[in-house]
């Protein structure tokens, strides 16, 4: 079952409904049902994986919690006869265990998941060099399932292992109770990825019916359906035309569909993020926000921190951080420091986790080469900044740039824009050739032989003008956001206004969206 | 809570009136627009069928029967009227004979040129712009099918309004509303081959497959025979002509189908498989599609394997005569149905 | 806390670090400020901040971090 399927729309108010009519101590066993009734219907054997990295990471976070109640123990024992050295020993040994028990679960997991995600690619890229050495022999690829999510609720779940590790809170003591943790549907298949400590209290607390959320939990759904199958569905439609046959197509064109699918890609997933998050403020609870408006940020940098966002502060916490800081971080950096200049090794630690964080972040997105380039794009475009930061603020302040003009703040913003659609290139094109061939064809303003028009049988005139349409309401709403809280401005008008927006919209939904039979794009983070 | 619900209601009551409203007009307010379209041929034939009064003999099928059936050839040789119901695999099989139950009376033959299907080949942009406003057409929808139908609903609507503004889908001219007669029988002449000399290895093959036929459509097609053996009318199956050279299956392959179909099916199977194997020189656009050769040389044998199915079994009514609605009837609802195709 | 100072203004000279107890609240150091700090506080004081310790609580201000850094060099 997906969002955008007609089931969802029977099921949905149907959960939500007895929701509040069950006794309110039973809400997070129904929720914990529900969950898995909605997973495992997109397929059945996807649920075994989520089992086992319930169960896994349910007894590493209990064990590691063994362990310090175990040191507690000894020490209070010992309280009076162990010298410094005694606890100092005890410490370390705890502290080695528990490093045991939380690499053990996330090699466990994260094993799972490379196995699953990048085996295939790795078989290609194995047989890519055979072939390179002229080489008959050949590793067969594997005919493997990738459950649905995986990628977030794995995620997900080591986070809260490794938050158990450093002491943030006390292990889950209830196993359902850490399932419904990981199973919470509305963001199961696409997140955002959610921490315990926000989440936990949230989903396992008693919920009262409260009208303010149930009207903006509907609405915030109702925008992420517009988004969705109005503007990202349709958009889809042309942005395949085009990058199916890219040569056909002017190197202006192709800039055109660039920015149009860098839209694409944010209707779709953050339409997909306010239906999860609507979804849930309806039943009363608050999911982290994955998404800032981010094509208005001014450097890449920011774009990151506004664009799924919780995934960055994912990377941020459980892998920069502990990269950056950890003994190899440090020594590089002391390294640096007596080879290079100090502007250079001052930053050598960020260096070295933006490298690994960056790599991983391309990876994750996709099991191919061109993800990779993804990444490792972002990751020198961020470290460039860095390294060039002075030069370039000593640049300005010679050319004499008025900084704080609405003028810089723009040029700011389109540049920003501009480097994030070259990088959807690298995304969304089928391997690094096309992603180059269509960069050199943007750049060199090529001119195709035959000139091809955007519209032909499945993506009409018509077509064309709803989804300029969409997009200038889209904008619209964008900078209306900035300076205030839409559904409030929204609840303080007339009754007549706020009913005409919500039909409009809906039936915009419904007769402008791009429905089943169409064939319609599934959500692009859907196989992550 | 209250308020909630009340407001929820009141709002879904709002968007119900709407989209009734809308669809009102759609359908109702803007003219017809799809009977000059290739799949309003399956509307004409489904009226076409209704108003036979005697015994008749009804070809079903997707796009190969049009092509491959001469009606006028077949009633000289059949003695008694026939109809084609039929135009695309994309209305499924199920559908098509759903669709022949309300016409069937005594004495009919209803043959089915059999092809694997499987509940899910409906495709409701086809089916709902060839039913248009003929609801009568609706009823023989299965619960899948509506719940298709209802999903593409609104989209068969836009569909519509594009059309008023004369924004239209490419016909060929072999795939118009043209290509038909007044009875929905495909009538439009078709010469020599048009295939590429090479075919495709992986969208033109002919298979027989056991595989393809699953339980569910077998037990369909039973119950649909027992169904016409309670009308007191005859079904049989028969199979649609295909190019040799898009043969991919072996013969083991092809006697492995038929046993299985023989065994499982309570339904007669009047033609050899090899007997509908075509040369090119039969063949028209598609690997199943007849020219206008090779539509009479089908017709032809098609008609002797039925004569011969009927002569093995005594008979106890007497042959019918060709008899349709008298003509100025006809010439009436010819001119009603030009109207209607504006 | 002169010292921390220094290193402060070392990495972000822009900022007035006197003035702000919103440091990371605020926004005004991001994660690549923090990691820049930290390891070259641990390296000037020989201790090690752990991951968990980045807290807005004990980088909002200097005299957060001072805190920080006493309370580490006393448990090493």
């Amino acid at each position: 079952m997906t969002f955008n399927s007609l089931h969802f729309f029977i099921f949905f108010p149907i959960v939500a409904m007895l929701y509040y009519i069950i006794p309110k101590k039973y809400q997070w066993i129904w929720l914990l049902i529900v969950s898995y009734v909605f997973y495992l219907l997109a397929n059945f054997k996807f649920g075994f994986f989520l089992m086992s990295t319930t169960v896994t990471t349910y007894y590493a976070a209990i064990g590691v919690g063994k362990i310090n109640e175990h040191q507690k123990d000894v020490l209070l024992a010992n309280k009076d006869t162990y010298a410094k050295e005694q606890i100092k020993e005890l410490k370390a040994n705890s502290k080695k265990h528990k490093k045991q028990v939380v690499a053990g679960v996330l090699l466990i997991n994260f094993g799972i998941l490379a196995f699953l995600k990048y085996s295939n690619f790795f078989i290609k890229s194995v047989d890519g060099v055979l072939g390179a050495f002229h080489s008959s022999a050949s590793v067969p690829t594997l005919k493997l399932l990738l459950p649905l999510g995986i990628s977030f609720y794995t995620f997900q779940a080591m986070g809260y292992v490794i938050d158990v590790y450093r002491g943030k809170y006390q292990p889950e003591k209830n196993l359902a109770k850490l399932a419904l943790f990981l199973s919470f549907f509305p963001q199961i298949m696409e997140g955002p990825i959610g921490r315990y400590n926000e989440l936990a209290h949230q989903l396992y607390g008693q919920h009262e019916f409260d009208y303010n959320n149930a009207k903006f939990g509907l609405q915030l759904m109702l925008w992420g359906y517009f988004k969705k199958v109005v503007i990202a569905d349709r958009a889809g439609i042309l942005v395949n035309m085009v990058y199916s046959n890219y040569q056909s197509f002017s190197g202006l064109q192709v800039a055109f569909v660039a920015v149009i699918y860098a839209v694409q890609i944010y209707a779709d997933f953050s339409g997909y993020i306010d239906i999860a998050t609507g979804a849930a403020q309806f039943l009363g609870i608050r999911l982290a926000p994955n998404f800032n408006r981010p094509y208005f940020s001014k450097s890449v940098s920011e774009f990151w921190r506004r664009w799924h966002i919780s995934l960055g502060t994912w990377f941020k916490d459980y892998l920069f951080y502990p990269l950056s800081l950890s003994k190899t971080g440090i020594n590089l950096g002391k390294f640096s420091r007596k080879h290079f200049s100090p502007a250079f090794a001052k930053n050598v630690p960020a260096f070295f986790g933006l490298s690994v964080v960056w790599l991983t972040t391309g990876l994750w997105h996709g099991s191919d080469w061109h993800y990779v380039i993804y990444g490792v794009y972002y990751g020198a475009l961020i470290i460039l900044s860095m390294q060039c930061k002075p030069l370039l603020q000593s640049l300005t302040a010679k050319l004499r740039i008025p900084t704080e003009s609405f003028g810089w703040k723009l040029f700011r913003v389109a540049r920003t824009f501009s480097l994030v659609c070259l990088g959807f290139i690298l995304f969304r094109a089928e391997n690094m050739g096309i992603a180059f061939s269509m960069m050199k064809s943007i750049f060199t303003l090529s001119k195709p032989a035959l000139s091809t028009s955007f519209i032909f049988n499945n993506f009409t005139r018509t077509d064309f003008a709803f989804l300029i349409l969409s997009i200038i309401v889209l904008v619209i709403v964008s900078l209306l956001q900035r300076k205030r809280n839409l559904r409030e401005t929204l609840s303080k008008q007339n009754i007549v206004f706020r009913w005409s927006i919500y039909c409009t919209a809906a039936l915009s939904v419904i007769f402008l969206g791009v429905l089943a039979s169409n064939d319609p794009s599934q959500f692009i983070y859907f196989q992550f | 809570m209250k308020k909630f619900i009340c407001k929820s209601l009141l709002f879904c009551f709002t968007m119900l009136i709407l989209l009734g409203g809308i669809t009102a007009f759609v359908l109702f307010g803007l003219p017809q627009q799809f009977g000059m379209s290739y799949q309003h041929a399956l509307s004409t034939q489904y009226n076409s069928m209704r108003r036979i009064p005697s015994r008749k003999l009804v070809v079903m099928g997707d796009s190969a029967v049009p092509f491959s059936l001469n009606v006028p050839l077949m009633e000289k040789r059949i003695k008694m009227p026939v109809q084609t119901l039929g135009i695309h695999s994309g209305t499924g099989l199920e559908y098509i004979l759903s669709l022949s139950k309300s016409s069937i009376h005594k004495g009919d033959i209803m043959v089915l040129e059999l092809e694997p299907s499987n509940g899910d080949s409906f495709t409701p942009s086809i089916i709902l712009t060839a039913c248009e406003n003929n609801f009568d057409m609706y009823k023989a929808f299965s619960a899948k099918d509506w719940e298709k139908a209802v999903e593409y609903y609104p989209s068969f609507l836009i569909k519509k309004v594009k059309y008023y503004f004369r924004i239209k889908d490419q016909q060929s001219p072999s795939y118009s509303g043209k290509s038909f007669d007044s009875d929905g029988n495909y009538s439009y002449f078709r010469g020599k081959c048009v295939l590429p000399r090479h075919l495709s290895k992986t969208s033109q093959n002919t298979e027989f497959n056991q595989r393809d036929y699953n339980t569910e459509f077998i037990s369909y097609l039973n119950d649909y025979n027992r169904f016409c053996k309670g009308k007191g009318a005859t079904f049989l199956i028969t199979f649609p002509p295909f190019l040799d050279e898009s043969l991919v299956s072996s013969k083991s392959d092809i006697s492995n189908l038929v046993n299985y179909l023989s065994h499982e099916l309570n339904v007669p199977i009047i033609t050899k498989i090899s007997d509908r194997e075509l040369p090119r020189k039969y063949i028209y656009n598609n690997i199943s599609h007849c020219n206008t050769a090779g539509a009479d040389k089908v017709t032809v044998d098609l008609s002797n394997e039925i004569e011969k199915y009927l002569n093995k079994k005594p008979a106890n009514v007497p042959p019918a005569k060709i008899k349709r609605v008298p003509v100025t009837v006809k010439l009436i609802r010819t001119s009603i149905d030009k109207k209607m195709r504006v | 806390m002169e010292d921390i100072l220094k290193i402060l203004n070392e990495f972000r000279p822009d900022i007035n670090f006197q003035s702000s107890e919103r440091l990371i609240d605020d926004g005004l150091l991001d994660s690549l400020d923090i990691v820049n700090i930290v390891a070259e506080l641990d390296s000037e004081f020989d201790i090690e901040i752990p991951v968990e310790e980045i807290t807005p609580e004990n980088f909002n201000s200097v005299s957060a971090i001072n805190r920080l850094v006493d309370r580490l060099k006393e448990e090493a």
